[in-house]
Order: structure tokens, then sequence, then C-alpha cells
């Protein structure tokens, strides 16, 4: 073989070694730099793309309300960034967490207007509601009348169990379609109440049944024993 | 040929170059992860540039048959009937379990609902639905230790994801004695929005977001309240907030079909209205959650008539982000018997109807079913 030549495949084998060792380290670089990639934590949520989306929607003209949604995306950068340079919680599931006590208010009993909260517009309208203790049992009777159906009376009891704060309920429409119901006293268990048209209604509140005079002793249910009724259709049909 | 092999190594080398650069981008297939990303269904601002795009084509459109995804795993949300922080981290942890042992990514929504909004001894607040009224500051902490029971039991899982809706509703004085009143809602709104950010901020600081977020929500209905004040409360909330909101209320009254105008809803409202706290086509951060608890999906069809009315008659349709039944509450207080669709049903009808039209078409994320908390 011609020193030529020699040389030649020298150049060669130094070439490729050059080529060998840029290829490995980068690939090696690239390794590292991929990992630190993933490392960092992905903060950036939909949450300021909606507010930048909202920049893009608002007029240049309307300045208030633009600085307003810029002050925003600012706030949420300084959030992203404190949010990556965080290390994720770690968990010690034999730690306990330092529970802040709460004492509820006490249970108001009597008759007060209008309702709680828990009776949806549109499923009936609330004229007033009663509140007792009974058998132990918070108990709430509201009156009125359904949203969809004026005339129709209604009746809707809710009851929670101070030991397992367990709610249950049911509704009892009115005998006749007399308007909305009004609870007017309570004498004993059973609640006076007054149709806006009709006649004076009694309805006992351990049976929880309408009853015709206040005399009537049906016999008493127990509320946590009552099944609602539940609905017959699948979930996901 | 000596500058020939010169010119053969560095092209060699040039080109290990740029193979070992462009082998890892390809592995990590950035452009794929974009495709990903991207929101197969455009929000409403994406409306202009693409109508503008369909102006300029003259081609016959042609539909590709839409095949939906199947509901997403219903979450259970709350009626609140306390604010005792362990209570919360309890029910934080159920539902971290839950996810945990779902096999793959969970994304789902749970609606604390602490009731009407309260203002007691100069401090904002909420009812609850027994033992309230409850601060501002007491509402956050239940929160706080919800997410943070979430967190603690969904690991190791940490794709899984929970959006905690810290919900009111615009109940007002006469129909719920003990609420605000009217000029308050401003306020409260502005209130409930920076309670939600120090929630959020807390998440963040304690290294629980992203997995852990925190959402104002109200359960926003028409006969509750008038639309002026319903507004006010929105604005409040939209004034200072750093999250969204979700409105989780209803559309009664309102049409079922496309109207193609601003139709009247019952107690006063319009479409304009519900539209306007439902996020006003983007402008603001209220997102709608409606209620669909109609066995005949008279409420789909009506969240869907403001969908297209945003289309038709605004900047665009609703950004819906799922839908809310009460089968839980209905099992447990009774309901009116229409009234009680399952978590499955009431997602299904909603979907159903915004997918048959082209201008209200998404996907809903979410489906959640609320009841009363225990204790």
């Amino acid at each position: 073989m011609s020193d030529k030549s020699k040389r030649k495949r020298a150049y060669w084998q130094i070439a490729a070694m050059i080529a060998a060792l840029v290829l490995v380290s980068s690939f090696l670089f690239q390794l590292v730099l991929a990992e630190e990639t993933s490392v960092k934590r992905k903060c950036e949520g939909t949450e300021i793309a909606m507010f930048r989306e909202q920049l893009t929607l608002i007029p240049s003209s309307n300045v208030l309300e633009r600085k307003n949604v810029e002050k925003k995306v600012e706030a949420w950068e300084t959030m992203i960034a404190i949010c990556e340079t965080i290390t994720p919680a770690t968990v010690n599931p034999n730690e306990t967490p330092q529970f802040i006590p709460w004492t509820p208010a006490p249970f108001e009993t009597g008759i007060f207007e209008g309702q709680t909260g828990d009776i949806h517009s549109f499923d009936s309208k609330i004229e007033n509601h009663w509140k007792g203790i009974v058998n132990g049992n918070n108990m709430i009777v509201f009156a009125g009348a359904l949203a969809n159906d004026p005339s129709q009376g209604i009746i809707i009891i809710h009851i929670t169990s101070p030991i397992t704060r367990k709610t249950v309920g049911n509704r009892y429409l009115s005998p006749t379609k007399s308007g909305a119901l009004r609870i007017m006293e309570a004498k004993g268990n059973i609640l006076v109440i007054h149709p806006s048209a009709g006649n004076q209604l009694y309805f006992h509140i351990l049976a929880q049944q309408y009853v015709s005079t206040l005399t009537d002793n049906p016999p008493t249910i127990n509320p946590f024993l009552i099944t609602t009724s539940t609905p017959a259709s699948l979930p996901y049909p | 040929m000596k500058s020939l092999m010169n010119l053969k190594l560095s092209h060699f080398i040039m080109g290990s170059f740029v193979i070992v650069l462009i082998i890892p981008r390809i592995i990590n297939f950035p452009q794929m992860n974009e495709l990903l990303d991207e929101d197969p269904y455009p929000s409403p601002s994406d409306k202009a540039s693409f109508a503008d795009e369909m102006n300029d084509l003259t081609i016959t459109k042609k539909y590709l048959p839409i095949i939906p995804k199947g509901p997403p795993i219903f979450s259970k949300s709350w009626y609140v009937k306390t604010v005792d922080t362990q209570f919360w981290f309890g029910k934080g942890c159920e539902k971290g379990e839950e996810d945990r042992f779902i096999t793959g990514k969970q994304d789902s929504v749970v609606i604390l609902d602490f009731n009407f909004p309260t203002l007691t001894n100069g401090v904002y607040g909420a009812k609850l639905f027994s033992g309230g009224p409850a601060s501002t500051s007491a509402i956050a902490a239940a929160v706080e230790f919800f997410g943070f029971g979430y967190y603690t039991c969904v690991q190791p899982d940490t794709t899984s994801t929970v959006v905690i809706a810290v919900g009111t509703n615009n109940c007002n004085q006469a129909i719920c004695p003990g609420s605000i009143s009217g000029d308050q809602y401003d306020d409260h709104g502005t209130s409930w929005a920076e309670m939600v950010n120090d929630i959020g901020t807390y998440f963040i600081n304690h290294g629980q977001y992203p997995q852990v977020r925190a959402y104002g929500a109200s359960d926003m209905e028409v006969g509750w309240n008038d639309a002026y004040t319903t507004k006010q409360w929105v604005d409040g909330y939209s004034s200072s907030n750093n999250w969204p909101m979700l409105n989780f209320g209803d559309a009664a009254g309102c049409p079922e079909f496309r109207t193609y105008t601003n139709a009247p809803c019952s107690n006063g409202w319009y479409q304009y209205t519900i539209w306007y706290i439902s996020g006003r086509g983007g402008l603001n951060s209220s997102r709608p959650l409606p209620q669909i608890y109609d066995n005949g999906g008279r409420l789909a069809r009506q969240w869907y008539s403001l969908s297209a009315y945003g289309y038709d008659m605004q900047n665009g349709r609703l950004d819906i982000q799922g839908a809310l039944t009460q089968s839980e509450a209905c099992s447990q207080v009774g309901c009116d018997p229409d009234l009680d669709n399952m978590p499955g049903h009431g997602y299904y009808q909603l979907q159903a109807c915004l997918i048959n039209d082209p201008v209200t078409l998404q996907f809903l994320k979410w489906s959640t079913d609320i009841g009363y908390s225990g204790y």
C-alpha cells in the first residue's frame, strides 16, 4: 500500500472518529436537554389562555377593560413562573393535617318567610317554611306551589339527622288545586296551612300526611326509612 | 482530490450534526403535541377568521360524520352543609382515590355549592345549606382542604386533575331571607373572586396546581333574581378574578329552538342576559355548566337555543363546559319526577342538541351530579 493511500485511509479514520465522537456527544447533550425540559413543570394552562383570548376580543378603544385584563395576564405570568419553580408537594400519608375547627350556627326554629335556597326557582315557588326539631332531627317544612302550575300547592319536607348529618325528604302535593300553600301556625304535631284559594288544610309532621282535623293521629313514620323513588333509567343509555 | 476529500468530510460532520440535532426533536414530536393541544372545535373568538376563510371558498361543503365520544365519568358535586375542614379533606380524599383507581388521566369538576350570598358583621360569605352562614375565609379553608385531600389521595397519579368550582347563587332577599341586598351584589362578586384568587394561589404555592384548581361558580337562576342584579355580581367577579367562573344555573322560560333574535325568557330576562352572565362571548370569565335536569330534554334545548343566539346575534356560540344533573339530590330529598335526569342522560341530551347544528357544535368535557353533602 502506498504512503498516499495510507495517509488517505488515516484521514478517513480520523474523520470517522471525530464524526462518531460528535454524534455520541451531541446525542448525549440532546438527551440531557430533553431530561431538563421534561423536569420543568407544565404550569401554563387554560386560565392564562382565557385571559389572552379576552384581550383579543376587547376592542382597543376600551382602554379600561383592556388594562384590567392585561393585569390578569401579568398576574398569571408571575403565577406560572412561581409554579414552575415549585417542586410538586410530596405527600406523607401518615401526617395528619392541622384542621381548622368550625362551629355551626344553632338550628333556629319557628315559621320563616321564603325559603332557604334549597328549592330551585323553576321547581316550586315557596311562600314560607317551618323549622322544628322532631324526634331529635332537624326538620324543615316548605309550603308553596309548583312553579309550572301555581294552582297546585305543595309541601316539601327536608329532615337532617344531627348525628349522621344525612338529609332525607319528600314532597306532598295538596289534595286539591287551590293555589299556593302557606303555613299559618304549628299546633302540636300539626301544621295549619292556608291555600291561597280554598279551605284550610292540616299537615301532620310525624305522619307526613294531610289530615282532616287537628285531632287526627295517624301512625308516625321514621323519615330515615322512607325510600324515595329512584329513577328507573340507567345512567348511561 | 484533497479538497474533495475535505469537502466530503465536512459534509459528513455537518450531516451528523443535522441528524443528531433533528432526530431527538422528531422523537419528541413537538408538532404532534401542538396538534393534540389544538381544540378541534375552536372557541367563539375564532369565528371571525373562520368565517373569512369560508367566504373565500366556493366549493361545496362536505361534512365528515361526527362520532361523539362517550360521556365522561361523572363526578359528584355537593350542596354544602358545613365548612368543617376535616370533613372536606375526607371528601377530597374520596375523590382523589376514585380518580387514582380509574385507569388513565381523569379530568373532572366538583361544584361545592355554598348557597346564597350573605353579609354578616361586615364580612361577605354564603349561607350554607345548614349551620351557616360562613365567611369567605372559612369557605376558602374548606375548599383548600378539599384540594389538599384530593392531592394527597390521588398520588401517585400525577396526571388526573380536578377543578373545584366554589359556588354561590343569586337568590334574592325576598325569596331567600338573609341574602344580601341588590346593591351589594357587585361587591360580593368582587370578594368572591378575591377568595377564589386566594385559594388558587394556595394551590400554586403548595405545589398542587395544576392538578388541583379552583374556579368561582354561581347557580344563577332566572326565577331567583332580576337580570340586572345578577349581571352586577358577574361584573364584580370579572373585575378582579384570576380564575374562571362557572354558571351552573338555568334558562327558565327561554325558547327551545334557534330564534335568530334576542328572545324573552322568564322573569324579565332575555337570552342576551343569560348569554352575558355565561361568558359574554369570551369577554368575561364566566362559562356555562348548565342544569340539565328535565327528562324530556327541555333544558338542553334551551341551552342549545342560547348557544345559537350567541352565534347568530353576538360574537360566537357559548363555550359550554358540561352538564349538571341532580339525581343524587332527588334520591335524597325527592324532586319533581320530571327533573331527575341521571348524569349520562343529561350529558347526552345537551351533547345531542349541540352536535345537531354546526353553529353550536362542540364536545362537552364534564358531567357532574349534585347532592347534599353529609355532616
